[in-house]
């Protein structure tokens, strides 16, 4: 092996050297024996040089000690034992060493003892821009600073010379600017040979501490560094002026030290103020020359102090202009010439320069750069922290404490992760997660690296374990120290010789500590990972988790190993978004954790990366059945994940009254839930309903109105003939795609079929007025008691409006087509209901009778018992199962002592002077199946019998009335308007939604009609043209092509079962109010939060999310690259084919690739081919 | 202490990549060679994260300079790994003084198409730094390299391109001594290749 340049003995040899790299050969120089480091940037390299020339010479010793204070001590006992020692940290760690620091300068050295600090103005890679000149100053120690790599290889070599001479620890400080600088550095010789063992003499009159030695030393201490203040004076190689005047002053002086030194003078030459400038510069700047000092000033008119982070020379050249009476300016950081925070630059010299010199300084027009997508800092391509750090998130979720700590971990902290509640210093985690536990009721993560836990983290894992601290401790563990360039610590078995070490262990630690449990897990495996740290925060008190898997720096994987792949006929989307504004990220987010914690823990279908199964329907039945495809499962999981106001907005994402909807939905989702399979369905409406108990009124309708405002606003405008749940929910969607939009309403109260049709005990009024109050709020104009055709014509409101959306509804109640059907005391169901909503409380007999089997009829009972009635009886010719109307519905009908009649069918109206008297009815049975279906009932004979009543409610139908629409515009048989699923009709810029279009159907048919008729009038708006393309349908296409049954969405076995929560309900005794119309009672009362909890629980999740993400958007390896059409992929030259993400995804869509030709390891700088 | 030297030579070098590329490697070897044609030299690197991918800006200044930054529009060579870093630092070019060297290899990053700011196309990209320079070299890094031997090969092509402007005063006896002697010997052939590659390219584009 050649020998490594830095080990040259000879001296002109002239090299480019990195400025940490300079302080070694300076140390080299000196002779240095003993040299100690605890890894830190920006000083890192400073000890990694003296570890890579470690095993070429014998001329030192090296080591990583454990931690700074370590490092200190050691490098103490070698320069008091007599050899030269060298001990090197970035700034904070001189806090960890401070202790040692502040008494050894008491004591002293007899072999010298250079402490290198690296400073960090502008806090590159820190968490702080601390001065440590400071310290020189509290421990009274004297000072070097060197400006670029040269100086700082003189400035340790002397440096070495100063401690012998003074007896002191000398400190070096370095600044990132200076550690990181290359610059060339003339090498002078090295020593022919390094006495690296002591003549020890033993001293306890001056090593030996106690206080009275104290006190005597602190008067050496004082002396010495009056000693050393002298030297400062004549050191004329350490401090200087430049371009001092023969005689005279000149205009302006420059007072600076370290890199400051730089920046001035190449200012002073950008400026062209050769001869009108001076700079005084000190390499040795503690204790300050003050005599030099006095000098300078005496040359200058006006004193400018370059210095970095702190303004302590300017204020100590301020103190001595005032006892040396000089009144010549001096200004910096101190006095806000300069800025108090941040790095100096050289623009920002040469701009002050020219201010003091009235010169303009250079301003280049320079291009500005567009706004870039970031690149922050990840974690590595298959790191295993990011792999530990999602288990952890998966067990402790939003609800619970992550407390960080100083390593590559850190990046923990960034998205999507995002595990960093607390972040301090070196070996804070565990104790802040100590103090967490002791101040909330959340468990406590604490993330430590092994390096970070040898360093000062053991200490707090003992404290917490005598303390009782309850918390969870995560020691990830790669076998190196990741961040700073992979060095070795006490956990690796190799020393900083490059010698054999012994290798700490850090499960025996722990329990020899008095941790119970401590468990190792390789995070790779992400199961037991997540079921060790389940067990792990179930633990009464700490548990540790060792997270195992050694650096890919360190254990570099084989070239030829494989890389995974996107499957892109697997990887996918559900649908629900194409239509809508989409899923909001934090929804996505937590339905995408469910899924994840499921797929690892092998719920849902099974997802072995190797083997291929079938594939899991994309979109749950739920979603695909419902109308407007709400997405269930989303605010099922926000629920289960305590985030109840999100879980309401995951609801109104897709739902425009979603509190309505929550009481009085028919719920076709619930028959087709994937629960049901198993035992019930879930129950859908109620928890909807529940999480719409958490929307804020005033913050639902400022972020509405937010979006409003956000929208691209349009020119055009739109009619909407009808208040009705189409209507609103049209309305909705066009304020949100930015349209002006106006509402003509019949009646006196918006609403339609909401408010005047289903009664206020099913739905509460100003439950439904909020809703409604929060629409219009978003900038909707409604023109009530307008009646289209009357009031204004459908001609008038083509002309007004760029397009017309029908949403009037079916209001026509069908007449009972039998004798005596328009006698005094029958009514339809429609009339009634409107009456009973609008206060004009119709009068009702002591015997009702209902005829028909839908949800009017039982609506219409309900309320006629509520309007006073004795009996009530619902009469209907099919049979129970048969009933279209709610079996809830009905059941709580039942329960309020209505009794039903089935298998009845009307025949004549009996009447006494002309005012009801019964109905004559006959008894039916269920024949051959009608064209709707259903089996057509048909008459027994002889079975004719009277029911007495005095009302008759007939409930059999309803049409709509469209007769106020011009005739061009087609119809269907039913008299409704002829329009395609997405509300086009036939006539150009008419569109209709609603009960207009479908006949009488129920509110989320409407409401879906409505958002479909707001996007096609968006498209044909936008468009300019009457073809308006039918949106594409959400589709269940479960069963494969073959015939054979479609895939089941869930593991049966691993299902627990649980029965479906039910609503509480009043008590039939007392569901009227005391004024039945104006104060009903709602039944039922909704779920309570646990059994919200229990039931949203029961949710299977069968569904695939939105745009699932999943691998990029919660997992974030960078190996994923997505396209600008979403396309995810995986780069092959970046996967390092972990497998991991194939094990979340839960399409299976994460596969191996074929081989491939393109293999590389990690990217790591200065490995390349250059 | 660093002197003057007699040489009144003052170029400014502003190099921006992405982790992983090379472009430390690439700023080590442009001040050795500058250094060994007698140059006085000072280079920075501020690299804290990039090993995880993140930017990596360097600088190479060769003269009578002492300080190791570039201020904006200050750059005599502006040379970009990454065709969305090139534009990144696109404010220390000059539009009658810069010559700028980008990479047209695109390396995207994942936040990207997360919703955040997206990747703008190249061609928007090189329009930009066409504006912002006097002049361009757009070079297919990666398609050189590879051709040389090896994708790893681009420091070499950049810092080849680099050479073939000929801002520097360096022959190309000190280029290579300083490129080669910065990577493994089996890579010597590949390297020089790579560099004449890059160099090839430069001064295509000048005499065209």
């Amino acid at each position: 092996m050649s020998t490594d340049p830095l080990l040259e003995t000879e001296a002109g040899s002239r090299r480019l050297l990195l400025g940490n790299e300079a302080v070694s050969r300076g140390a080299l120089e000196a002779g240095v024996a003993v040299a100690t480091t605890y890894p830190g940037t920006p000083a890192t390299e400073i000890g990694d040089t003296l570890f890579r020339l470690s095993n070429q010479t014998d001329r030192y010793y090296f080591e990583y000690s454990t931690n700074e204070k370590v490092a200190l001590e050691v490098a103490a006992g070698a320069a008091v034992a007599g050899v030269r020692a060298l001990c090197s940290m970035k700034h904070v760690g001189l806090n960890v060493a401070s202790d040692a620091l502040m008494t050894l300068a008491y004591l002293g050295v007899n072999g010298g003892l250079v402490l290198v600090t690296s400073d960090e103005p502008g806090c590159h890679s820190s968490q702080n821009e601390q001065d440590n000149r400071y310290y020189a100053r509290l421990a009274h120690l004297p000072l070097l600073e060197p400006a670029d790599p040269q100086e700082a290889k003189d400035l340790t070599r002397y440096g070495f010379e100063l401690s012998e001479r003074l007896e002191l620890p000398v400190i070096l400080r370095m600044t990132t600017r200076v550690s990181h600088m290359r610059g060339a550095v003339t090498f002078g010789s090295l020593p022919a040979t390094v006495n690296r063992r002591a003549d020890f003499h033993r001293d306890l009159a001056r090593f030996a501490y106690n206080p009275v030695l104290a006190r005597k030393r602190r008067k050496v201490l004082i002396d010495q560094m009056h000693a050393a203040a002298e030297l400062a004076e004549q050191g004329s190689d350490l401090n200087f002026v430049v371009g001092a005047p023969t005689s005279g002053t000149v205009p302006l002086g420059i007072l600076t030290s370290g890199v400051g030194f730089n920046y001035a003078r190449d200012a002073i030459a950008e400026l062209g103020l050769e001869g009108e400038v001076a700079i005084a510069k000190l390499g040795f700047s503690y204790p300050v020359p003050d005599r030099f000092l006095v000098g300078f000033l005496g040359q200058v008119d006006r004193c400018l102090v370059l210095e970095e982070v702190e303004p302590l020379l300017e204020q100590h050249a301020k103190a001595l202009a005032y006892t040396e009476g000089l009144t010549v300016p001096i200004e910096g950081r101190g006095s806000g010439r300069l800025p108090a925070d941040g790095e100096t630059t050289l623009p920002l010299v040469v701009q002050t320069l020219a201010e003091l010199t009235g010169r303009t300084a250079p301003a280049p027009t320079v291009a500005t750069p567009p706004v870039l997508p970031a690149r922050p800092p990840t974690l590595c391509p298959g790191c295993s922290h990011r792999n530990t750090f999602y288990a952890a998130k998966l067990v402790g979720g939003e609800e619970a404490t992550y407390s960080n700590d100083i390593g590559c971990y850190t990046l923990g902290q960034l998205p999507p992760l995002n595990l960093c509640d607390l972040l301090i210093c070196m070996g804070a985690s565990v104790n802040t997660a100590g103090g967490f536990f002791r101040s909330t009721d959340l468990p406590a993560f604490a993330f430590i690296g092994d390096s970070t836990f040898f360093h000062s983290g053991m200490t707090g894992l003992v404290n917490a374990v005598h303390n009782q601290h309850r918390l969870v401790l995560v020691v990830m563990d790669n076998r190196t120290t990741g961040m700073t360039g992979h060095q070795p610590h006490p956990g690796t078995a190799v020393d900083g010789m490059h010698d054999p070490a012994p290798a700490i262990d850090i499960e025996p630690l722990c329990r020899a500590a008095g941790v119970e449990f401590v468990e190792v897990v390789d995070p790779a495996d992400l199961r037991r990972t997540v079921d060790v740290l389940e067990r792990a925060v179930a633990h009464p008190s700490v548990a540790v988790v060792i997270a195992r898997a050694p650096c890919l720096f360190v254990e570099r994987p084989a070239e030829d190993h494989p890389v995974y792949m996107v499957d892109t006929d697997k990887c996918r989307y559900c649908g629900i978004c194409q239509d809508h504004t989409g899923c909001t990220e934090t929804v996505k987010e937590s339905t995408l954790l469910v899924r994840a914690r499921q797929r690892i823990r092998g719920l849902g279908v099974d997802h072995t990366p190797l083997r291929k199964l079938p594939d899991k329907p994309p979109v749950a039945p739920c979603s695909q059945e419902c109308p407007a495809h709400v997405c269930v499962q989303s605010y099922a999981t926000l629920l289960l994940a305590g985030r109840y106001q999100e879980a309401a907005w995951s609801v109104r994402e897709r739902l425009p009254m979603p509190a309505t909807v929550g009481r009085v939905c028919h719920r076709p989702c619930e028959a087709v839930c994937t629960r049901g399979d198993v035992d019930e369905p879930v129950a859908i409406n109620a928890l909807k309903r529940y999480a719409t108990g958490y929307e804020s009124t005033d913050a639902m309708a400022k972020a509405l109105t937010g979006r409003v405002s956000r929208a691209v606003s349009r020119a055009e405008t739109v009619g909407i003939i009808g208040a009705g749940p189409a209507g609103l929910a049209a309305a909705h969607d066009l304020r949100l795609r930015g349209f002006g939009v106006t509402i003509y309403e019949a009646a006196s109260v918006a609403g339609g079929m909401l408010a005047l049709g289903i009664p206020a005990y099913r739905l509460p009024r100003p439950i439904l007025e909020r809703e409604i109050a929060v629409i219009l709020g978003m900038g909707v104009t409604l023109h009530l008691a307008t009646r289209v055709g009357d009031d204004v014509s459908v001609e008038e409101l083509r002309a007004r409006h760029d397009a017309l959306i029908i949403a009037a509804g079916a209001w026509k109640g069908e007449r009972l087509r039998v004798a005596g059907g328009d006698a005094d005391g029958v009514v339809d169901a429609l009339t009634f209901l409107k009456a009973v909503n609008t206060s004009e409380a119709p009068r009702v007999g002591d015997r009702v009778l209902v005829v028909g089997g839908g949800d009017a009829a039982v609506d219409a009972a309900r309320s006629a018992l509520r309007l006073g009635a004795g009996e009530v009886t619902i009469v209907y010719r099919r049979g129970r199962e048969e009933m279209p109307a709610s079996p809830d519905e009905v059941a709580l009908a039942e329960e309020e002592s209505i009794s039903l009649r089935l298998l009845t069918a009307p025949m004549a109206v009996e009447t006494t002077d002309g005012r009801v008297a019964g109905l004559r009815v006959v008894r039916t049975a269920l024949g051959e199946p009608d064209g709707s279906g259903r089996r057509r009932p048909v008459p027994v004979e002889s079975s004719e019998e009277t029911l007495a009543g005095d009302t008759i409610i007939a409930a059999i139908g309803q049409r709509a009335d469209l007769e106020f629409l011009p005739r061009e515009v087609e119809r269907t048989k039913w008299g409704t308007v002829k329009a395609d699923g997405d509300g086009v009709s036939s006539l150009e810029g008419l569109f209709a939604a609603g009960d207009a279009v479908t006949g009488p159907k129920t509110v989320i048919h409407a409401i879906a009609g409505g958002q479909r008729a707001a996007r096609a009038v968006d498209t044909y708006l936008a468009q300019g043209r009457w073809e308006v393309p039918s949106a594409p349908r959400l589709h269940l296409d479960d069963a494969p092509a073959d015939g054979a049954s479609p895939p089941l969405r869930y593991k049966p076995e691993r299902v627990v079962h649980a029965p479906r929560e039910t609503m509480a309900t009043v008590a039939p005794g007392q569901r009227r109010g005391a004024d039945v119309v104006e104060v009903e009672v709602e039944v039922e009362l909704g779920l309570e939060l646990d059994e919200a909890l229990r039931e949203a629980e029961r949710c299977l999740v069968c569904g695939q999310c939105a745009k699932c993400n999943i691998c990029v958007g919660t997992f974030g390896c960078p190996a994923f690259t997505v396209d600008g059409a979403g396309i995810i992929a995986i780069d092959p030259v970046i996967c390092i084919g972990c497998g991991v993400c194939a094990q979340i995804c839960p399409n299976n869509a994460i596969v191996p690739a074929p081989p491939i030709q393109l293999s590389m390891s990690p990217p790591h700088p200065g490995d390349e081919a250059s | 202490m660093t002197k003057s030297g007699p040489n009144p030579v003052r170029k400014r070098i502003f190099i921006s990549g992405v982790g992983g590329q090379g472009s430390i490697t690439a700023t080590m070897v442009i001040g050795e060679a500058a250094l060994a044609a007698g140059h006085n030299v000072v280079t920075s690197e501020l690299h804290g994260m990039a090993q995880r991918g993140g930017v990596v800006q360097s600088t190479v200044l060769v003269g009578d300079l002492h300080a190791a930054t570039i201020s904006e529009g200050a750059a005599d060579v502006l040379l970009g790994f990454e065709p969305a870093e090139t534009l990144r630092f696109v404010s220390m070019a000059r539009r009658d003084r810069t010559a700028i060297i980008t990479n047209t290899r695109s390396i995207v990053p994942v936040t990207a198409a997360q919703g955040g700011t997206p990747y703008p196309p190249l061609e928007t990209i090189l329009a930009s730094l066409q504006e912002a320079g006097r002049r361009l070299l757009a070079v297919d890094a990666v398609a050189l390299a590879t051709a040389a031997g090896t994708p790893k090969a681009i420091s070499a092509v950049l810092v080849g391109a680099l050479a073939g402007l000929e801002v520097l005063p360096i022959g190309r006896d000190y280029w290579i001594d300083a490129l080669v002697a910065r990577a493994p010997a089996r890579f010597r052939d590949v390297n020089i290749a790579a560099f004449d590659a890059g160099l090839q390219s430069a001064q295509t584009a000048r005499s065209s």
